[in-house]
């Protein structure tokens, strides 16, 4: 277990390492830097740059240097003083605009998580259990038109729900619409949750080890609950892993929408007017949050199942 | 021993009563499955009694209703099925009356407190009948304490002990097992150990040694044996395999299409079967030890589905006897034929008049092509089709943080073999031995770590070693060496049709030929495999297993090949089908010149199949010879341990001198035992030299090779012979 462990671990460092090659690359894929990108809009506005100020500014940032040049100046600062460099847009560093934001991300996360297991579990049991009664078949509807709609119109419904009938102000960050940001975002995941369960506990329902439990005299309830449902828990605890960007991805329009002060619409507007340094330590932070992520759900996929426990070992 | 059940009233089929020396009685039942489809009546009027203390096997082919028939008893039959009539009448103890397991909820607290407490159940497929989740040991004290009221460390101290009883080494260390740590002879005995973990009046065995090795079955079936004598329990053991029933059976049992066509003692079953089936079933059965390679007789067709069964006799469509007006109107009356004896025909009918055909022996199978096995093919020459030399298969281990490795799985380990042009070689060995690891060594499905497989095209060319060739130079071979899979469900690509499926290979060859001639060639294929051209457009779910297994061969032949290995090509078919498939094998053989490499762990099958026999222990071969010799006059003890394993159809074996039982299963390949790998198994062991020195492959007498080192000594009884002198 300990050697499993520690060979998880130690994957994880070269997969940050190409992870954060990788988006630093892509942040600098488009043509042109910060500095062009703030010379277009100042022009829009019908106001001129000096060239000679620019290419002061340029050298400051480091923009015109080679990207191995800029790749190590930004990741060294991250390793050596968690100094994640200086927001153009904003002015301030990184590390500031990330520790306003992180928290409340993280917090909404978490909780979707949550959100997801309590609705899906109960649900996806039921509808194994009892399939094709009428409750399988109307969590099952449910299910496909959570699937189906999208994210932004949901939290719109809900907002406007919640303003009209209940008289609720929704514009700005309250229990309310951080309520509304958790339903919306974890719809979708609930219904995918929903299904899979319902597949895996049908499909375990029919193993021959229920049979042979039934015929040692077990009771249902205890033989659902120790047997076929354990086995069947393993999407819950495979999706924790990746569960952190499809939640950011999804949030930023709802989070949009909501008002909410998320890392979602930071990380928009940062790609918006490549603000490099911003913009890669947010997705450096996220990717290191899933491999973590992934690697709590392999480690409670390993305590869960012994199967996976004593097989790695070979 | 076969003492009646003294017991006239089991006679009648209908109202019977329950004796005292009865435990349970069947009268009547019928379960059927509604589905959307119609009603399937899987068991439709079954009676059947076990008398206490005896063991009632129910044979009979696969979807003929004997596990629904088991597990009605326990109400464990699955929705939609239900029972719709009958009485299961249940009488654990002869003081008390008897209770109708078949009018309990089948979810109620009273049936629960019998199943595992007065009636215990062991399963097919030890492995997957144990969550995979739980320790052995905390599934055996659950088992315990469901009915026990114990406390968790008495529990623990009974479920050892239990351990101990069904045969389990090391019972402490296995108490912390998983299922899938332990092999699958030691999951049975868990299994048989949980089964009988409360004392039950009777144990119900579903084909509980069907997927397992021919010694380790052996070594259930005595335990199985030793525990009915010990507690004194009723089994009631269902098997489709004649051998397995003629080695436990007091009472058979033959069902067909969820009716029984026929019961009696063992040897009234055995020696004088009344109904077609039953006779059908007799003679389809590859005798081990007769020395014949003679056609297998088989039953016409196959069980049809149960939701359309035939008018009248269910078993009409298929015999031999039907009489027409009669057979196929009016379904027949179970007759009494006297002491205990009940068959369902019209030839049986006291007040029919007599038919043409003699109602005492009714012709049911007759072998409507004479014989046209040939003999070996005179043409074999010396030069060897295939040459295989120091061949070795080695998977590393790899232990510790960085997959470091730790030793390596000797699966196959310097086997020297030669398969001429048109003969056929058997490869026998336990599972794990490596036989299926040498099959795809050489058809290069694995990349050998050593070793040459030299191949020698008959109709010319140089010889080329294959194990030494690349991907692309492969190519042209990989038409020439086929192979037939085991498992008929697994290995066809349910999203493909038919002629997809048998096509691929040919579509590989060629990506320009047009698809008419394909489609022409693939028609051939399936005529010649015994199936109608018009399925190519069909995906395989549609067809049955024996059907499946013939368009795995036709997939193998579609290329012309030369050699064909078959890896336990009909391993997973019924006895009836197995027959058929046998008899095709054959067929092809004559027609295409084929060569075959036979992999299997049935020796009755290699025996009637093929010319020569290779046996192989832990990765290496430790007899070759004929055929009839090996069978004859094993010159290895493994050999006769595995001959002396094999269930023979035939009752009054049973209780015929000593067999020889393998301890322990197979040693762990990647540390295989110093000396001769085979010494810890050995009953023939010396410890002067075979825990030291191991033996080498060497002839014993003209081209019969054995690796012992007292091939030449030892006296080892063969098949032919009945289990009897065996000296050391």
């Amino acid at each position: 277990m300990l050697s499993f462990l520690g060979r998880r671990a130690l994957y994880m460092i070269p997969t940050v390492f190409l992870i954060s090659v990788v988006s630093f690359a892509i942040i600098q894929l488009p043509p042109g830097d910060y500095l062009t990108a703030l010379v277009t809009r100042l022009e829009a506005q019908g106001e001129t740059v000096d060239q000679t100020q620019l290419e002061g500014l340029r050298s400051r940032y480091g923009l015109g240097e080679a990207f191995h040049v800029q790749y190590w100046k930004w990741i060294s600062g991250i390793v050596a003083d968690l100094d994640f460099g200086q927001s153009f847009e904003w002015n301030r560093p990184v590390a500031d605009l990330l520790a306003d934001r992180l928290p409340l991300t993280i917090a909404l996360a978490g909780a979707t998580v949550l959100f997801t297991w309590l609705m899906a579990f109960p649900i996806g049991i039921y509808s194994a259990v009892k399939q094709y009664s009428v409750g399988d078949y109307v969590a099952t509807t449910l299910g496909f038109l959570g699937l189906a709609m999208p994210n932004f119109l949901l939290a719109l419904l809900l907002m406007w729900i919640a303003f009209s009938t209940f008289g609720l102000s929704v514009g700005r960050p309250n229990p309310v619409t951080f309520a509304i940001a958790i339903g919306v975002l974890g719809t979708a995941g609930t219904a995918g949750l929903i299904r899979i369960l319902r597949a895996n506990l049908l499909d375990e329902l029919r193993k021959p080890y229920v049979v042979a439990a039934r015929a040692q005299g077990l009771p249902e309830r205890r033989l659902l609950v120790k047997y076929p449902l354990r086995v069947a828990m393993n999407p819950f605890f495979s999706t924790v892993g990746w569960l952190l960007p499809s939640l950011v991805g999804g949030e930023v329009i709802v989070a949009t929408v909501i008002n909410l002060n998320t890392v979602g619409p930071l990380l928009l507007s940062a790609l918006q007017s490549q603000d490099m340094y911003l913009a890669g330590s947010i997705i450096l932070i996220l990717s290191v949050l899933t491999v973590i992520g992934t690697l709590i759900s392999d480690v409670a996929l390993a305590w869960l199942d012994p199967r996976v426990r004593l097989r790695t070992g070979r | 021993m076969t003492s009646q059940t003294n017991d006239a009233r089991v006679a009648a089929p209908t109202g019977l009563e329950v004796g005292e020396s009865v435990v349970l009685a069947i009268d009547d039942l019928r379960t059927h499955f509604r589905t959307e489809q119609g009603v399937v009546r899987a068991v439709d009027g079954v009676s059947l009694t076990v008398p206490r203390g005896k063991t009632v096997c129910v044979v009979g082919e696969s979807g003929c209703g004997k596990s629904v028939t088991a597990r009605s008893v326990l109400g464990l039959v699955d929705p939609p099925g239900r029972i719709e009539a009958g009485h299961i009448w249940w009488r654990p103890d002869p003081g008390t009356a008897p209770l109708d397991l078949a009018g309990l909820d089948p979810r109620g607290e009273p049936i629960r407190n019998i199943r595992g407490n007065q009636i215990g159940m062991v399963f097919q497929e030890p492995m997957a009948s144990l969550s995979p989740m739980y320790t052995i040991g905390n599934q055996l004290t659950q088992a315990i304490r469901l009915h026990v009221n114990l406390s968790a460390k008495e529990a623990r101290e009974r479920a050892i002990a239990q351990l101990v009883r069904v045969g389990i080494p090391q019972p402490e260390r296995r108490f912390d097992a998983y299922p899938f740590q332990l092999s699958g002879g030691m999951c049975q005995r868990a299994m048989i150990a949980i089964a009988l973990a409360c004392d039950p009046a009777l144990l119900i065995a579903d084909e509980p040694t069907t997927a397992l090795d021919v010694t380790t079955q052996a070594r259930i079936l005595d335990l199985i044996r030793e525990l009915q004598d010990e507690t004194g329990m009723a089994v009631m053991f269902i098997t489709h395999d004649l051998g397995v029933v003629a080695e436990m059976a007091d009472e058979v049992v033959v069902m067909y299409l969820g009716t029984v066509v026929e019961r009696g003692t063992v040897t009234d079953i055995f020696e004088r079967p009344r109904h077609p089936y039953t006779q059908a079933l007799l003679e389809s059965v590859p005798a081990i030890g007769r020395g014949d390679r003679a056609r297998l007789r088989t039953i016409a067709g196959m069980v049809p589905h149960p939701d359309d069964r035939p008018t009248g006799c269910p078993f009409h469509t298929r015999c031999r006897s039907a009489m027409p007006g009669l057979c196929d109107v009016t379904p027949p009356a179970a007759h009494d034929l006297g002491d205990g004896r009940v068959a369902a025909c019209h030839l049986l009918d006291p007040d029919l008049p007599p038919s043409p055909t003699p109602a005492v022996a009714p012709v049911a199978i007759e072998i409507t092509e004479p014989d046209h096995a040939v003999p070996p093919d005179p043409q074999i020459g010396d030069q060897p089709l295939l040459s295989v030399r120091q061949l070795r298969m080695h998977f590393p281990v790899t232990k510790g943080m960085f997959g470091r490795v730790a030793g390596h799985v000797r699966a196959v380990d310097d086997v020297d073999l030669d398969i001429h042009p048109g003969e056929t070689l058997g490869l026998v060995g336990e599972s794990g031995c490596g036989k299926t690891t040498l099959g795809r060594c050489i058809a290069r499905a694995l990349d050998p770590t050593g070793g040459q497989i030299h191949y020698q095209d008959p109709a010319g060319g140089r010889p080329v070693d294959l194990a030494r060739l690349t991907n692309t130079q492969l190519h042209p071979y990989r038409r020439e060496i086929r192979v037939i899979f085991q498992d008929p469900f697994g290995s066809l690509n349910p999203r493909k049709t038919l002629l997809q499926i048998i096509a691929e290979p040919l579509r590989n060859r060629w990506s320009g030929r047009a698809d008419s001639a394909i489609e022409d060639q693939v028609a051939e294929m399936l005529r010649r495999v015994g199936l109608r051209p018009e399925y190519m457009r069909r995906y395989p779910h549609a067809f049955s297993g024996g059907e499946r297994q013939r368009v795995n061969i036709a997939r193998a032949l579609i290329t012309n090949p030369r050699l064909v290995i078959a890896d336990e090509a009909v391993s997973a078919l019924d006895v009836s089908v197995r027959a058929q498939i046998l008899n095709l094998l054959r067929d092809l053989q004559d027609e295409y010149r084929l060569t075959y490499l036979f992999i299997s762990h049935d020796l009755s099958v290699v025996e009637h199949l093929c010319d020569r026999v290779a046996v192989m222990y832990l990765g290496k071969i430790v007899e070759q010879t004929d055929t009839g010799a090996l069978y004859a006059g094993p010159r290895h003890p493994y050999t006769e341990a595995l001959l002396s394993a094999v269930p023979r159809p035939d009752p009054r074996l049973r209780d015929t001198g000593a067999r020889i039982r393998l301890g322990d299963d197979l040693p762990d390949p990647a540390d295989p035992p110093p000396g001769c790998p085979f010494h810890t198994r050995c009953p023939h062991r010396r410890l002067t030299r075979c825990d030291t020195e191991a033996p080498r492959l060497q002839d014993v007498t003209a081209g019969h090779a054995a690796s012992c080192h007292y091939a030449g000594e030892l006296a080892l009884a063969g098949a032919a012979h009945t289990r009897g002198e065996h000296g050391a």
